[in-house]
């Protein structure tokens, strides 16, 4: 019988059961949609890592004959080595642009057995035509095909090559040169070429650069790295990087790792948020029904019946928004999955059902819906009998009492009912106001910390802008060059002021960890690069001392504070340089490193000062005549204006910004519903009340405004509490997300602040609509006589 | 001289508990006679309400006048439309057919908004459970009742606590709902009702979630309201016994008013018992 009665109840409660329904299946959506796009994506670089046989590291050395190889092969734990050309030429592109161009090799008469390729259209090239493979980004981004010639150039020789295949590299999924820089797939060619045309292209013939070795499984990479090394130290060892530490698959990481965060915090708050809805909601449930369930008890039905039918209501939501919330989120999973692995090149989509997402998904909503029936449903089951269906009239509509804060104010509180009445309102259910204002606060956090994100990262733009990158064009080259080329480039028309800097590929190695990376070397008195420095000396006297600046993730990673040292090994030396921390600058990209020039003599070993990176302060207008000439300069190999670098900036966030729209909207939603059903619960419990105003003569029209006035001073209550959690909430987010690559603080703007609280209120306004009507259009002589 | 309709419907007059029936009018004359002193006017009216697939009518095509100054008692039995007719006069609802004559004003089509001012004018209600509003004092519910009117026509004569003290609360004024007893609450809603010096005060069982003692107390109260204001007041009940204190007790039954009582001398609250 109590089941029939649960059924009954779900259904003269349709429309606040749906509303929780949904609570429920949005929290599990959520937590099945970002799991399982998370699995996915974990799950096709995995497949494209295994299938496509990414190297578990590479060894790059200055020239070494391709006979090494055999050797090589031969070594303990190496199960597949490959050795190639690696080398960064520059491309010619329409209207004088330029970018930077890879030229990998790949055996002569077959597939490569490490980091294969998948033709995605075209044929395998030919040795000796001068043919490549592109990579499909590049492809992507410029519209090349199979038949189109590419224009190289390496230093003053042009060389045009003929693109026959269109391929995906487990290498190359982000489009980034080296670990730290910016994915820009429009400036960044990889071009696979026959070793024999390699050879030929670099004046490199039977050499390599690279070797890159899958070892055997169980092996210890370290040790086979350093029986490679060890074998290839007569042609100079650069530097030997494993597969979490390549570039791309070092982003991939980071961008999978900001994934599994994501999918177990958000669902978290969504879940905190549904579980917090339904309590309300179940706890007001049992207040309404004091009378049946003691009706219920004094028949004979026992406590445990009674916690037992009062659990169903949540067991009930708990399924069916597990079933519901399920199939919306694997629905939403398998579209996100798939953008985001096109988005990021990944050549394989593997979408899955999870038994472990399922078996979350149900758990996970049973445990949230259990948690928040069981304290009301415990409390219906304590209830008397006799008490609990002792109805008496002068006490269902409550207590009355003027609050403190009324009277504090009440010289400049307004007289009329039409305020008094609200502000005694919220005072007077306390447990009501509560649960509203912890509603509303909660269906906030959401919006906040995803608004904060975006919020963060334009400020974080702001900053790259107007305080950290303080030039208007960088050219890169890679051939180190003289104060001589500076001095020329000051001289040029439009141009302000010309800085060099000399980027070094070192290892800093601490006492904890060691870093693979560069230390940009520049004047101690240089301002191209802003400094916000969070401990230690100013930059130019820890430039000057000979310290090196770290950026506060690289300072983090390796463990060092200022006084410590790091000792760093360059390509060029082969002794390690010890150098002291003379202060840690707060960075938001990456994990930068920074010394003096003169502290770049010591790490090359060269006796003069050359640089290899040049920043401009050009005239606006001809930013890009000067672009142009930098890039006809020898050795460019990137160029790049200040708001071309925003610019890729702005994509790269593309899909995170897809990602937090799609979170914002969650929230959103999420947030609507719970105000939805909070405030419409809130006027529908004062039936009574309301409709007696309205027969003893009050126009609906101030009774809507006294609704709204209580709503309102409920949520001012609730929007700063809920702006609170909500920061506090991406603090933690960020703290999580936070890596060597970036750094993100919370922040929310005064604008973003003003619409989320319009927002709110707007919510709240029309969330009010629906009760009021439903009250005004109420058979007011039965409103006045029914007991609440 | 005896007002009202007259067809098809006995009308008796109490002469020391005896009911004397008149002849109902005849064919030619006006269903329903009025005088100057009609307060409440009901021509032919007829309340019907959809309950799913069945139409269930409440009143059937009665008639009916009340006086300025009368104390009317509405008996009848469950389903038999006292509390629809109450209603109707109140201005809670509306006639499906007929007209409803309220102190000269048709409220018969009256919209949502005329009826909320034909309320806040001309009519006080007293309800079975109070309905008091729980955040204000006693002075407070009745001040709320005088700010509607006030913003109305700026009628500003009566206090709260003048109106309180009428009914025997000068010294409660200060308490919230939840510290008086039923009784003292329910005679807060008298004075509430009051506060707006309405033409008619319409009580909808308002003894009936009392005791005995604590009801007479509330009966008192409307009683003394109509004898030293001469205010129209129309109670509903089921409770047999309060016709006695009233000047005219209509029966209801099956939608129509099937019999009319006239008390010659009505008793004083304290006279009754139930």
């Amino acid at each position: 019988m109590l089941l029939l009665k649960t059924w009954r109840d779900l259904l003269a409660r349709k429309a606040q059961f749906a509303g929780l329904l949904l609570v429920v299946a949005l929290g599990v959506s959520t937590f099945v949609a970002f799991q399982t796009s998370y699995l996915d994506l974990k799950a096709s670089v995995e497949k494209a890592n295994a299938e496509l046989e990414f190297a578990d590291f590479s060894t790059a050395v200055m020239s070494a004959p391709m006979s090494e190889l055999d050797a090589i092969r031969r070594l303990r734990g190496v199960y597949a080595a490959e050795g190639r050309l690696v080398q960064d030429v520059s491309l010619d592109l329409t209207e004088g642009a330029k970018a930077k161009a890879r030229i990998v090799g790949i055996p002569d008469e077959r597939r490569p057995r490490v980091n294969d390729l998948l033709l995605e259209s075209g044929r395998w090239p030919v040795a000796g035509d001068d043919e490549a493979l592109l990579h499909v980004k590049f492809a992507q981004e410029t519209g090349a095909r199979p038949g189109d010639r590419l224009t190289l150039r390496m230093g003053r020789e042009r060389r045009e090559v003929r693109v026959v295949g269109i391929v995906a590299s487990p290498e190359y999924m982000y489009a980034v040169p080296e670990k730290g820089s910016m994915p820009s797939p429009r400036e960044f060619a990889v071009l696979f070429m026959r070793e024999h045309d390699a050879g030929q292209l670099l004046g490199k013939p039977g050499a390599m650069t690279d070797v890159s070795v899958v070892v055997d499984p169980g092996a210890n990479v370290g040790r086979v790295i350093d029986r490679v090394e060890h074998q290839l130290e007569p042609y100079h060892v650069v530097q030997s990087t494993r597969q979490a530490d390549q570039a791309s698959s070092f982003m991939l990481g980071e961008e999978i790792e900001q994934n599994r965060v994501m999918a177990l915090f958000l669902p978290a708050v969504i879940l905190a948020i549904s579980s917090s809805s339904l309590l309300i909601a179940l706890s007001r449930l049992v207040t309404s029904q004091r009378g049946e369930i003691g009706l219920a008890k004094a028949l004979g039905y026992t406590d445990a019946q009674v916690l037992g039918h009062y659990l169903l209501f949540s067991v009930v939501i708990a399924v069916l928004g597990s079933l519901l919330g399920f199939a919306l989120g694997d629905l939403i999973a398998r579209g996100v999955a798939g953008q985001y692995v096109s988005m990021l090149g990944v050549p394989f989509l593997e979408h899955h059902v999870y038994p472990e997402v399922v078996a979350g998904a149900v758990g996970v909503s049973a445990l949230a819906c259990l948690a928040a029936g069981i304290a009301p449903a415990w409390r219906s089951s304590r209830i008397p009998p006799a008490r609990a269906m002792h109805a008496d009239p002068s006490a269902a509509l409550g207590d009355g009492r003027v609050p403190l804060l009324e009277r504090a104010l009440s010289p400049v509180l307004p007289r009329s009912f039409t305020f008094r009445i609200p502000f005694r309102n919220v005072f007077r259910q306390k447990r009501r106001s509560f649960y509203t204002i912890v509603g509303i606060s909660f269906a906030l956090v959401l919006t906040v910390a995803t608004q904060s994100m975006f919020d963060a990262v334009d400020v974080l733009l702001t900053r790259l802008r107007d305080v950290t990158e303080r030039w208007d064009v960088q050219a890169v080259y890679d051939e180190p060059f003289g104060a001589d080329r500076l001095a020329e480039v000051r001289r040029w028309n439009g141009v302000r002021r010309v800085q060099g800097a000399l980027v070094v590929p070192a290892e800093i190695r601490s006492d904890r960890t060691t870093q693979q990376g560069a230390i940009t070397c520049m004047e101690p008195s240089a301002d191209f690069h802003g400094f916000e420095i969070a401990q230690g000396e100013q930059p130019r006297q820890a430039l000057k001392g000979g310290g090196i600046i770290l950026g506060n993730a690289a300072a983090d990673k390796l463990g060092v504070s200022v006084g410590d040292t790091v000792s760093v090994k360059t390509p060029y030396r082969e002794e390690r340089t010890r150098l002291g921390v003379a202060a840690i600058a707060n960075e938001t990209l990456g994990a930068p490193v920074f010394a003096s020039l003169a502290t770049a003599k010591d790490l090359t070993g060269s006796g003069e000062t050359r640089y290899n990176e040049m920043y401009v302060d050009a005239e606006p207008r001809q930013a890009r005549q000067i672009k142009e000439r930098l890039n006809d300069l020898k050795g460019a190999v990137s160029v790049v204006v200040k708001s071309e670098m925003i610019g890729r900036f702005m994509e790269m966030m593309e899909f995170t910004n897809f990602y937090q729209g799609l979170l914002l909207a969650f929230g959103f939603s999420m947030g609507f519903v719970v105000i939805y059903n909070t405030l419409t619960a809130n006027v529908l419990e004062r039936t009574r009340e309301i409709a007696t105003m309205r027969t003893i003569g009050e126009s609906s029209g101030r009774l809507a405004v006294m609704v709204t006035i209580e709503n309102l001073l409920l949520g001012i209550a609730a929007v700063p509490l809920g702006i609170w959690l909500g920061m506090r909430t991406a603090d933690a987010l960020y703290a999580q997300l936070s890596s060597e690559a970036f750094t993100l603080t919370a922040v929310i703007k005064p604008e973003s602040v003003a619409v989320i609280v319009g927002s709110v209120l707007l919510v709240m306004l029309v969330s009010e609509v629906p009760p009021i009507r439903r009250i005004f259009r109420l058979d007011l002589a039965e409103a006045t006589k029914v007991l609440e | 001289m005896q007002c009202g309709l007259l067809d098809e419907l006995e009308v008796c007059e109490h002469v020391q508990g005896t009911c004397v029936g008149e002849e109902p009018g005849g064919g030619g004359m006006p269903k329903v006679v009025t005088t100057e002193r009609s307060l409440v006017v009901l021509e032919d009216v007829v309340k019907t309400y959809r309950m799913g697939e069945t139409t269930v009518t409440a009143l059937n095509h009665t008639d009916l006048v009340l006086d300025r100054g009368e104390f009317v008692v509405i008996l009848g039995p469950s389903g038999s439309g006292k509390t629809t007719l109450l209603n109707l006069i109140g201005g809670i609802d509306s006639p499906s057919e007929g007209r409803v004559v309220v102190d000269g004003e048709d409220i018969s089509r009256y919209g949502q908004r005329e009826l909320t001012l034909f309320r806040r004018r001309k009519v006080g209600f007293v309800f079975q459970f109070f309905n008091l509003i729980p955040t204000l004092t006693a002075r407070e519910n009745v001040d709320f009742a005088l700010e509607l009117t006030r913003r109305h026509d700026g009628h500003g004569k009566l206090t709260a606590a003048d109106l309180l003290a009428k009914v025997g609360l000068a010294e409660r004024l200060d308490h919230f709902p939840y510290q008086l007893s039923g009784g003292e609450q329910q005679r807060v809603a008298v004075a509430r009702a009051l506060a707006k010096d309405p033409a008619l005060i319409l009580g909808d069982e308002p003894t009936g979630n009392l005791d005995f003692r604590t009801g007479k107390l509330v009966l008192e109260a409307l009683h003394e309201v109509h004898v030293a204001s001469g205010k129209t007041v129309v109670i509903v009940t089921h409770n047999q016994p309060l016709a006695a204190i009233a000047d005219r007790v209509l029966h209801l039954r099956e939608g129509r008013v099937s019999q009319i009582e006239v008390n010659a001398h009505p008793l004083e609250p304290e006279g009754i018992e139930w």
